[in-house]
């Protein structure tokens, strides 16, 4: 009964969350199949040509397709944030259990994060992008860099609170190992904020793409990227808007839906905010 | 020796300090006593009296840092457990000494069912299947007497009571029929008719499986209840030792005199009930001299400058106050 009065209050950020996620990732899947046209093919006979029945979002300056464009646009930019978001998770899991868990490390590992986190990540994603050059490898790397403290941060302050309940010392003295007290004990019950994280950290990285892909530091052109898309065509924005307002739109659901999704997760799954 | 042979545990010397940014703290200051194998001793005091510390020195549980165990020997078996490696250590804790804590809310996993923590306790120390690990849970919830023991396998902590908590961490102590167990305040957290219920269930499971217990306490009739013996800590000290008999009829101690004549009487005369004035020194600076002495009714000038020693009185007791030496 309680679980059913909770979801009905928290239902309007997940609902909207989840079905722009749907959607993003619907496109991003299925890119190949809702459109025929290529997205790196030109027609420059074509260029520049308003929305119409044959290019559903019109055309660019060398006459591809921009509809095809921004779907396989969004497929990049979900590619780079899943794995962006996987290998966040995966290090900052890593480091903040151990800092957390561990109190002597915790001393070197908290201060190099908080170092870390004085830089703000698309800062360091920028200068990594700049350093290492455009290419979707290393701006997932860059990217990952920049993000993964925060998610260490929240795993060791997890960590931490998670330690001190008794159920650690009776596990402990049940006989249990550091690695088994570790990955039994403390992981289950800290994977709601680690969830919530990883989603926060998925909205930010679309963004922070789109951002790299715009400055010319993120996925190599011709490939088409939501940021790059709306880099291009700003250029034209006096005779062409749409070049611009399509990708602009889908970043925004894109990203607004991944937030909302975080935002609603996180009350969904704070025991604090239960009443 | 022929007394050693039935000793089970024996700790000689046992110095365990905290060092706080207000100072150290003796939590655990020169304590040594022993279990005999099928014995159960009660250790009672305030809280932070050091008998909490001195249990979780035992399995090497002791919060290292901000503690450090300075010196002291605890024997198990005749073996020092101080000198185990950590691998050691894990293969005796939960299989030969177990240990069961008074938070009965916060002492078992939240996110694992009832099964699944039973039969990774087995799966720790034992190869056996999974299954017939299943099969040994059942029949030990059975032997606590938990009702429907195959249902409760499947149920999360939170969906069980406090006595029923306390009745599976019990459980999960006795999985490997170990040959130490250290309770520590195990009914503490729990009301009254659970309380008797979980002092006869082990009372009971002594009988059955021969463990010795370690029983930590600060409820002196409780203690009285299961104890054979007892020990009496104040202030990180051991002040006195006695047969549980003995300490109720002729207590030595200034300190257990009050302790005990602070319970209430149901018979008798009635009065005003008698207290120990005063309360616990701070642990950072113990008073010079006796550490009892501020608070002691019967306190002289040499309490006041030397720390009494702890001495033998007959063959079974110990006390530490210089009325008696």
């Amino acid at each position: 009964m309680k679980r059913r009065k909770l979801y009905k209050i928290r239902c309007p950020y997940i609902l909207v969350g989840s079905v722009l996620v749907i959607i993003s990732v619907f496109i991003g899947l299925f890119a190949p199949v809702l459109t025929q046209q290529s997205p790196t093919k030109m027609f420059p006979q074509n260029r520049l040509q308003p929305p119409s029945q044959e290019h559903l979002l019109g055309t660019d300056e060398f006459g591809r397709d921009v509809a095809s464009r921004i779907f396989y646009g969004m497929r990049n930019s979900l590619q780079v944030s899943v794995l962006v978001v996987i290998i966040t998770t995966v290090i900052g899991l890593l480091v903040g259990l151990i800092a957390g868990f561990y109190p002597k490390t915790d001393m070197v590992i908290s201060r190099v994060l908080d170092a870390m986190m004085s830089f703000p990540e698309i800062i360091i994603a920028i200068s990594l992008a700049a350093l290492w050059g455009s290419g979707m490898i290393n701006i997932i790397l860059s990217m990952s860099f920049a993000y993964f403290s925060r998610m260490a941060r929240v795993v060791r302050a997890s960590t931490i609170a998670v330690k001190e309940v008794e159920f650690i010392d009776s596990g402990r003295a049940a006989g249990a190992s550091d690695g088994y007290i570790l990955f039994k004990y403390i992981l289950p019950n800290i994977l709601s904020p680690i969830i919530v994280q990883a989603t926060m950290v998925f909205a930010s990285a679309i963004i922070v793409e789109a951002t790299l892909s715009f400055l010319g530091v993120g996925i190599k052109p011709p490939e088409p990227s939501l940021g790059g898309l709306l880099s291009d065509g700003r250029n034209f924005l006096p005779v062409a808007p749409w070049l611009v307002i399509a990708p602009g739109v889908a970043i925004v659901i894109t990203a607004l839906g991944f937030n909302l999704q975080g935002d609603g997760l996180r009350d969904l799954l704070d025991p604090r905010l239960e009443e | 020796m022929n007394m050693m042979a039935d000793e089970l545990l024996t700790i000689k010397g046992l110095k365990a300090y905290f060092y706080t940014r207000d100072g150290v703290i003796p939590a655990v200051d020169d304590v040594s006593f022993h279990i005999k194998k099928g014995e159960t001793l009660g250790l009672v005091g305030e809280s932070g009296c050091g008998k909490s510390a001195t249990s979780l020195c035992i399995l090497q549980l002791f919060p290292q840092p901000p503690g450090r165990i300075e010196s002291g020997e605890i024997l198990f078996c005749g073996e020092d457990l101080l000198k185990k490696n950590k691998k050691e250590i894990n293969g005796i804790r939960g299989n030969r000494i177990s240990m069961i804590f008074q938070e009965v809310m916060n002492s078992l996993n939240p996110v694992l069912t009832i099964g699944r923590q039973l039969t990774e306790v087995i799966e720790i120390h034992q190869e056996l299947k999974r299954e017939q690990a299943a099969k040994k849970a059942v029949e030990i919830l059975n032997i606590v007497d938990i009702p429907r023991p195959k249902n409760v396998m499947t149920t999360y902590p939170h969906q069980l009571s406090g006595g029923m908590r306390q009745r599976v961490m019990i459980a999960m102590a006795l999985l490997c029929k170990p040959e130490l167990l250290i309770a520590d305040e195990p009914t503490t957290a729990l009301d009254v008719t659970i309380q008797a219920q979980v002092i006869e269930l082990m009372k009971g499971l002594k009988e059955m499986l021969g463990t010795s217990i370690l029983f930590i306490s600060h409820d002196l009739a409780l203690v009285s209840e299961m104890a054979e013996r007892i020990i009496v800590m104040y202030a990180g000290n051991i002040i006195e030792e006695a047969e549980t008999a003995e300490l109720f009829s002729a207590p030595m101690h200034p300190y257990t005199q009050g302790l005990l004549s602070s319970i209430p009487m149901l018979t008798g005369e009635r009065g005003k009930l008698k207290i120990i004035k005063g309360s616990v020194p701070r642990p950072t600076d113990f008073p010079e001299g006796c550490r009892f002495h501020p608070r002691c009714e019967k306190q002289t000038k040499r309490c006041l400058d030397n720390a009494p020693p702890l001495v033998k009185i007959g063959e079974k007791r110990m006390v530490r106050c210089w009325l008696y030496s």
